[in-house]
């Protein structure tokens, strides 16, 4: 058998939820270049999930918007580039990417929510020019269309934007749209230097607001566990929270704990009794770099 | 994981039993309803096994000479010889039992009795009730049957059971194995559903989810991007698209994840994966399913 790509954390969930075996299957589809066939995928993406570390350490996760061809790859598959469009300033505002430097890692996330397809891609940052960033791809996964709710982009203009702000406390604004909610994306940490950002999806409402914290179950998926194996080594986490008919979005940094085997209603996990137990720190609400608003089309048919 | 052949026997007619054993240490006990998935002439093939769940024991596999094959099951009966190494990919277990202490009903076609040999023995030895149903196209055809399932073995031999029936006489509660072909399993979860029972009391495992051979080349047209091209029947829809650069996921390549479903906007999709049909509506799996064409159009 080839090496296994996983580290201790990622193997330790694996092994309490009984998939290894599933995962090490699915760990082959993992490739230290961009797939060829994703290329004009890449090319296409308006929309892109990046996972950052400021420079205090914490990790954040960010939607940027761009018009098609704002990202692209190189043509040996290895490199990366996404052209960040920043017409109000947003993004020299945004705490997660203000400060970003050559040589730091950066995990990406490319999401087509009109056709669930999406690709994950964990690198280093090797070049911040401008509003370019330049990325030396790592590890990139394809990833299954699960739980990702089908979304078009609406050609309305928002209702009312809110402006930039950030705090500490949880607010109700942010607890009403994380009550309405059915997509979010963490960004974590994984022991060898890397950072991941994922999708999480599911019915309305399915991540809680429970004692201060945000609990986000944690379905049945590719077997890998890289978020939950990855906070079981370092439990420093990112959430992004989108408000997809605001055009805005509320970033959340803190940390993230893992619990498995917690007795809840079968229908809130689809029975695998996981959940990610985020903690926040600090957050910021922030505009959309290129004010866009999605209309909802459909629920994901796999949402428990 | 370097595999030595131990044995080979012909068990049936057109079946071998292989015998595995690791060149070093002790294999990885398996559950059952686990395959392992084995370099086999060039080709990656999945084989359940039918022993290797406990600790210490070789494994086996029981292989089918499929007439249409690309070489693989062919390559076991005429080629592999005991002494012989193969490489093995991995074990895994898409298709184990579920924890729920009900009757379980075994509904295998063909070679498709491979995992219930083992899981038989599983729910006997947790003392719940059983029952094994197993179509084969001839008695020539049946592999061995350990004794303690002969009791609860019911065999149909060239004839189609009568699905309603069969399951009208279960238990309400019974959890549902199929696994054999693809259009087999369709039926019977049809069934299943007709008569009530929830989908999470039907599990399956199908195989021949492989081109067939009435298969008439695709002209494939992709929506998003414009591009459209001719697949030959029996490559993979999957790897085409790939090859055309159109983005999917993929993970299992077996019509068992629904990671490589496509959106279809125009042509009729043969399926067979073996998800719940409810789980993809208007959408086909691209790894095992085919249309029946000529024109196929995705929304890729």
């Amino acid at each position: 058998m080839s090496a296994n790509p996983f580290h201790p954390g990622e193997l330790m969930i694996q092994r309490l939820a009984g998939e290894e075996a599933m995962a090490e299957m699915n760990g082959h589809n993992i490739s230290p270049r961009i797939p060829a066939a994703a290329r004009a995928f890449v090319g296409k993406q308006d929309l892109v999930a990046l996972g950052t570390e400021d420079d205090d350490t914490r990790l954040w996760a960010t939607l940027v918007t761009g018009s098609a061809g704002f990202a692209s790859v190189s043509e040996d598959l290895a490199d990366v580039r996404v052209d960040l469009d920043h017409p109000n300033g947003v993004l020299a505002l945004a705490p997660s990417l203000k400060h970003l430097h050559a040589s730091e890692p950066i995990a990406m996330l490319f999401i087509e929510l009109t056709t669930r397809r999406r690709l994950r891609v964990n690198g280093a940052l090797t070049a911040v020019a401008g509003s370019a960033l330049a990325v030396h791809v790592v590890q990139a996964y394809p990833a299954c269309p699960k739980y990702i709710q089908r979304r078009q982009v609406a050609n309305q203009v928002a209702l009312e934007t809110p402006i930039m702000a950030c705090g500490t406390a949880v607010t109700v604004p942010l607890i009403s749209l994380l009550e309405n909610t059915d997509t979010l994306f963490i960004t974590t940490a994984g022991v060898d230097g890397l950072l991941d950002v994922s999708h999480r999806g599911g019915r309305r409402g399915f991540a809680e607001f429970t004692d201060g914290k945000i609990m986000i179950p944690d379905f049945a998926g590719n077997s890998m566990f890289n978020t939950l194996g990855n906070l079981a080594m370092d439990e420093r986490a990112g959430l992004c929270i989108p408000d997809f008919e605001r055009s805005c979005q509320w970033l959340l940094t803190g940390r993230g704990v893992g619990r498995l085997e917690v007795p809840d209603a079968p229908e809130k996990t689809g029975g695998t009794r996981r959940w990610i137990e985020f903690v926040p720190a600090t957050w910021a609400l922030l505009p959309l770099n290129v004010s866009r608003t999605w209309k909802f089309v459909d629920s994901s048919p796999f949402n428990p | 994981m370097q595999l030595i052949v131990t044995d080979k026997q012909t068990i049936a007619e057109d079946t071998v039993s292989v015998r595995l054993e690791a060149v070093s240490g002790p294999l990885q006990a398996v559950a059952p309803g686990a395959h392992v998935t084995l370099e086999v002439n060039g080709l990656t093939r999945r084989y359940t096994l039918t022993r290797g769940h406990n600790a210490g024991d070789p494994y086996e596999i029981q292989v089918l000479r499929a007439r249409d094959s690309h070489g693989g099951s062919q390559w076991i009966h005429d080629d592999l010889a005991v002494g012989d190494a193969l490489e093995g990919l991995g074990v895994a277990n898409d298709f184990p039992l579920s924890a729920v202490p009900a009757p379980s009903v075994f509904i295998a076609g063909g070679i498709g009795i491979t995992p219930f040999l083992s899981m038989a023995e599983a729910v006997a030895a947790a003392g719940r009730a059983f029952e094994v149903h197993h179509v084969v196209r001839s008695t020539a055809r049946q592999v061995p049957i350990p004794s303690f399932i002969l009791p609860h073995l019911t065999t149909y031999a060239g004839v189609r059971p009568d699905f309603a029936k069969l399951l009208g006489h279960v238990d309400r509660d019974s959890q549902l194995y199929v696994c054999g072909p693809v259009e087999m399993m369709a039926v019977v979860r049809a069934e299943a559903h007709r008569q009530g029972f929830a989908s999470n009391q039907f599990h399956a495992e199908t195989f021949g989810a492989g081109p067939a051979a009435t298969d008439q080349p695709l002209e494939v047209h992709l929506a998003l991007s414009g591009t459209s091209f001719v697949v030959p029947p029996g490559r993979p829809l999957l790897d085409a698209l790939l090859e055309q650069g159109a983005w999917l996921g993929y993970e299992c390549r077996r019509g068992q994840c629904g990671s490589c479903m496509a959106e279809v906007l125009e042509g009729e999709p043969i399926h067979r994966d073996s998800i719940d049909p409810a789980l993809r509506p208007g959408a086909m799996c691209t790894c095992v399913s085919w249309a029946r064409g000529p024109r196929l159009v995705l929304n890729l």
